[in-house]
Formats: C-alpha cells, structure tokens, sequence
C-alpha cells in the first residue's frame, strides 16, 4: 500500500512538470510526453519543491493536500494555455542511425539500464542513508516537517539541526514522502532519489533527441551516469545530488535556449534554478554562476533581457525562507561570510589559504577515479566548437572557471580549518560544476564530432 | 589534428576510462546491495548505528519509555571523543522524533545519559535502558 502511496505522489510529480511543459509548447502529443517525460518529473520535483519552499516558511501547514495543491497548478496552467494555443517546440526529423551507429545506441542503452538496475538494487537494500549529514540534518528536517506540520522553530524543530540556515527544499520534499506514505520512514527516501536521477538521464536524452545524434547522445549519457561518484551518491539523502541533478538539467534548457532562442526553455530553466536556490545555501550563488555564464555566453546583454525572469524567480524562491530565519531570530552556523572577499586585511591575513586552495580544488574537480573525463571532455568539445558554435561552448566554459573561481574563493575566506573544510566536502561541493559540465556533453561532443559539411549547418 | 579528430580521440579516451572504472562501480553497488540485504528492521532505518557503534536496540527502547509528544535532553560524558560519543546525539535526535529534543534549553521532561551516570537529585525515576543507557524522569 505504501508503494502504491508513494507511486501516486511520483504520478503527480510527473504530472505537475508535464503541465509546465506543455504550458511551454514542448507537448503536443502523447509521443512528445513520453519523449520527455524524465523531464517532466525533474521539472515537477523542482516545481512542487520551489512551492513549498516557498508557502512553509510563509506558515502554510505541511500536508497532502498542499503537495496537491502545488502540483495541480501548473496542470491548470496547462490546461488553459493548451486550449489558447496549440504551438508546439519545433523538431527535425531524426536522423537514420547507421548498423555500426545502432549496435553503439544498443550497447550503450542497454549498460544504462543495466546499471540503474544495479544502483536501484543497492540504494533498495540499503535502506535509509548512513551519511552523516543525512541522519544529523537532513533527514530529521524532514521529520519535523512532517511531524510537526511544517516548519517549527522550537525545541527539536527544524532549526533545532546542523545548517538550520539551509534552505527548505529537500526536507520539504522528504517530508512530502512521509506524507504521501502515512509516516516518516527514512528507508524510502533512496530509491525517489534514484528514480530522480533516472529521470534526469531520460530527461537530457528527451531534451537533446533532436539535436544530437543517437549514438553521441547514448555514449554521452552513459559516461555522465557511470561517473563513480554519482552512483556513490544515489540513495545518500544528501542534498548535493538533487542540487547537481536540478542544476545539470537547467544548464541543459539554457544551452538549448541559446542556440534555438527560443523562450520556451526559459520556463523549465526557471523552475530548475529557483528550486535549486532554495536546495542548499550555496545554491542560489550556483544558479546565479549558471545565469552569468549564460548571459556571457549570448554575446549581447539585449539578448540577455529574458535570463532576468529565471534570475528573479531563483531570487523569488528564497525570499520567504530567508525572512522566515530572520523572524525566528535563527542563529545560523556559516563557515564563511562573503562580505569578508571585500575585506583586504582578512585575505592577506589568510594568503596561504588561497595557494592550498588554488592547489586542491582543481584536483577534486578532475578527479578521474571520482568523475572519469567527462568535464574535461566536456571543455575540449566547447574549446573546439567555441568559434562556430559560442553559446553551450562558452556556457560549460565560463560555468566551469567561475565555479572553479569561487569555490577557491569560498575555501580561502572559510573559518573552517582547510584540510578539514577540503577534506570533509570538496568531493561534494564540485559536483554541481562536473554534472553541468556533463550535462552539456552531448550537445557540444554532437557538434565537434559533426562533418565538415554538417560544420556549416545553424546551431 | 583536426578538431573532428580531436573530439573523437577524447571520446575515445574518455570511453576507455569509464569502461575501467565500471566494474569496480558495479562491485561497489553489489556490495551496497549485498551488505543491505544483511541488514533488519531498525538496522535499515538507522544504518548508522552499526557503522558507529551505538546501541541502536537502546535508542528504540528509548522510543518506547518516552511519550511521543514528551521533551528530553541527552547527557554525555564530558571527555572522549570516539565517533559513538558522537554519533550517539544525532542518532537519538533522528529515532526519537517526534519527541522533542530540548537541546540546552530548559523544559526537558527526560533525561537520556549515555556512558554517563545519570545524577540523581532532581529525578523522580531512573531506568537502566542497557549498552550504557540511562532514562531519568525529570520531578520529585
């Protein structure tokens, strides 16, 4: 009964991101859905988790009926932009797959499948997560929530956990679990996260079907989900894989925005990146490095005008929570302060930091045993299509050194002691640059392994 | 080498290693799967324990001694710093929810003292709860 439970609140995660996009025009028929249906329950998971993030902190008590309520939104949204236009995202016809090109497709399908299978088998038997921060905050966040009807700040209440500053998210989102299933059962936590990276893989394949050829696209995958650390982290409650997860797919919808500029993809990408501002404290700074590096990669702040409605809902998506922390007068437990980059004497005072940092981030962020090469693939790719191609080239590059910039910059100014600070959350904090990186692997990979006639073709 | 080249020879390299590094990924998982398998009721829910040895029987017989809607607060020992010392808190602050855990505050109803003697004075009940577990009912 409890996976039947489950299964329904999945069902509407699914049906909420569908309502958004076909209200965008990328639905006309039950083909297009399935096609992207990974994307649908992406967009819905951030969706119903970027509401309530924002209506708890406002005092809306936590129940059923309000995850109900934030999914069926956007299928009225739907419903009524449906019956006002029937527009639909434009497609080309696939291209035919040569027998070399299929037996690739075929190998690659099937060890992508094969290998969900495997990780849904461990996250299954695992049961709940034995992560630190999983079971000191992040799955006891939800606990209250669900307990206790929303966000409470007393005694044993949500702030009452390590990082009480981070973001309602992810706790809002294990808590409508607990809902949906009649208690607050952590062992059911791993397997919804796998089925989100599952979706997220079906949603890049959906995103990218058109415009990257099959065989491109099928490897490209199965490197981004072979990466060691990502099936590591699958089934960990922690929060830095749905943030990578929401991040990746975001990247994805403005790289194709770029190149097809067309506005629809601007609407997911909201949802995506608001929902990733309100998954961890550092989120909204990564929504905002994808936002910039986008701009950067339009060549033209005119052009730029329209990111402003993804920045403002990213901004939007915090808002409530932040004055929420200030109205509970929330001690917060920060390891940096951002003011202090302004600081000369703090950084001077700290100058041996930042040759440490500058030394080890990079090793972390192209760590082949963690993540194999698909960032460095990902540059080399956007580093030969950069001329013909600028906008996904100059999006994975200028993320990447931005991401790379500030996570030096944030261990150089942090109170933390570094090797601790490194030690204890390096791996994690370059996930969301290597998963955006990946993410846009196929695309720019489809475009520097096209033929020199296809080279001349409009991207 | 041109750039069509180029991209291909990535690819390829970055096939290669991912085709090496898949088996040990795959062994990792069985071996998540295998050792899950091996695991029963409140092991799954707090795998955890096992893996810092704490008494996970004592924290559910602590669900059972304390009401659901009751507050309490956790005394440790004030030296050592072994990872059940410090695992033991989190653990009891996770299980015991919905039971509040009063933190520093005053107002807990229950005391919970692990490896530590529980002080008497101000407590009208004490239960040994076993595996270095104390209950003590705040009154009297």
């Amino acid at each position: 009964m409890t996976d039947v439970r489950i299964g329904s609140l999945d069902l509407l995660l699914l049906a909420a991101g569908l309502g958004v996009l076909v209200a965008a025009g990328f639905v006309a028929s039950v083909r297009d859905a399935l096609r992207l249906a990974g994307l649908a329950f992406v967009v819905g998971f951030a969706l119903v988790g970027a509401l309530l993030s924002f209506v708890l902190p406002l005092g809306a008590p936590m129940s059923v009926g309000l995850v109900l309520a934030a999914a069926a939104l956007p299928v009225a949204a739907a419903i009524v932009v449906r019956s006002r236009s029937a527009s639909t995202l434009e497609t080309r016809p696939a291209t035919r797959v040569a027998r070399a090109g299929r037996i690739v497709v075929g190998v690659a399908a099937v060890a992508v499948l094969g290998y969900l299978a495997v990780l849904l088998r461990a996250v299954h038997a695992e049961g709940s997560s034995n992560a630190w921060d999983a079971w000191t905050f992040w799955i006891p966040k939800a606990k209250t929530i669900f307990y206790f009807h929303g966000l409470d700040a007393g005694p044993g209440g949500i702030t009452s956990y390590a990082n009480p500053e981070y973001p309602p998210l992810l706790p809002a989102m294990d808590a409508s679990v607990f809902q949906f299933a009649g208690r607050a059962q952590a062992t059911l936590l791993p397997v919804q996260e796998w089925l989100l990276a599952a979706a997220f893989i079906w949603g890049l394949a959906g995103l990218f079907w058109r415009r990257v050829p099959t065989t491109v696209l099928a490897v490209s995958l199965a490197l981004l989900l072979f990466m060691p650390d990502i099936g590591g982290t699958v089934g960990q409650s922690l929060a830095d894989l749905p943030l990578s997860l929401l991040l990746g797919t975001a990247a994805a919808c403005l790289a194709l925005w770029l190149v097809e500029r067309s506005g629809r993809y601007l609407v997911p990408a909201a949802f995506l990146l608001a929902a990733a501002a309100a998954t961890k404290k550092e989120g909204l700074g990564l929504a905002v490095v994808l936002l910039v590096a986008t701009a950067v990669a339009a060549r033209s702040p005119r052009r730029s005008i329209p990111l402003l409605a993804p920045a403002g809902a990213a901004i939007a998506a915090v808002v409530p929570w932040d004055v929420w922390l200030r109205t509970n007068h929330v001690v917060t437990s920060g390891t940096y302060r951002l003011a202090d980059v302004f600081d000369p004497h703090f950084l001077a005072g700290r100058w041996g930091r930042l040759g440490t940092s500058a030394d080890r981030v990079p090793q972390y962020l192209f760590d082949v045993g963690r993540w194999e090469l698909v960032l460095p693939l990902a540059l080399l790719a956007a580093l030969l299509v950069v001329r013909r191609s600028p906008g996904p080239a100059l999006l994975v590059i200028v993320s990447t050194v931005l991401g790379l910039l500030g996570l030096i910059g944030i261990y150089w100014i942090s109170f933390l002691p570094l090797e601790f600070h490194l030690d204890t959350s390096a791996t994690r904090t370059v996930m969301p640059f290597v998963v955006v990186g990946g993410s846009l692997l196929p695309l720019l990979l489809g475009l520097a392994l096209r033929s020199g006639r296809a080279q001349t073709a409009p991207v | 080498m041109p750039a069509r080249a180029l991209a291909a020879a990535g690819l390829a390299a970055a096939v290669v290693v991912s085709a090496w590094l898949l088996p040990p990924s795959v062994r990792r998982l069985d071996n998540r799967a295998a050792a899950g398998a091996q695991l029963t009721g409140v092991d799954r829910e707090l795998p955890a324990a096992r893996q810092y040895g704490v008494p996970s029987a004592a924290i559910v017989r602590l669900a059972s001694l304390i009401p659901r809607d009751a507050v309490y607060t956790i005394v440790l020992p004030g030296r050592g710093a072994d990872t059940a010392r410090l695992a033991f808190p989190g653990l009891v602050a996770d299980y015991l929810l919905p039971r509040r855990n009063a933190g520093y505050q005053p107002g807990a109803q229950y005391v919970i003292a692990y490896r530590e003697p529980l002080p008497r004075k101000g407590l009208s009940k004490i239960v040994d709860v076993g595996d270095g577990v104390e209950l003590g009912t705040v009154g009297g």
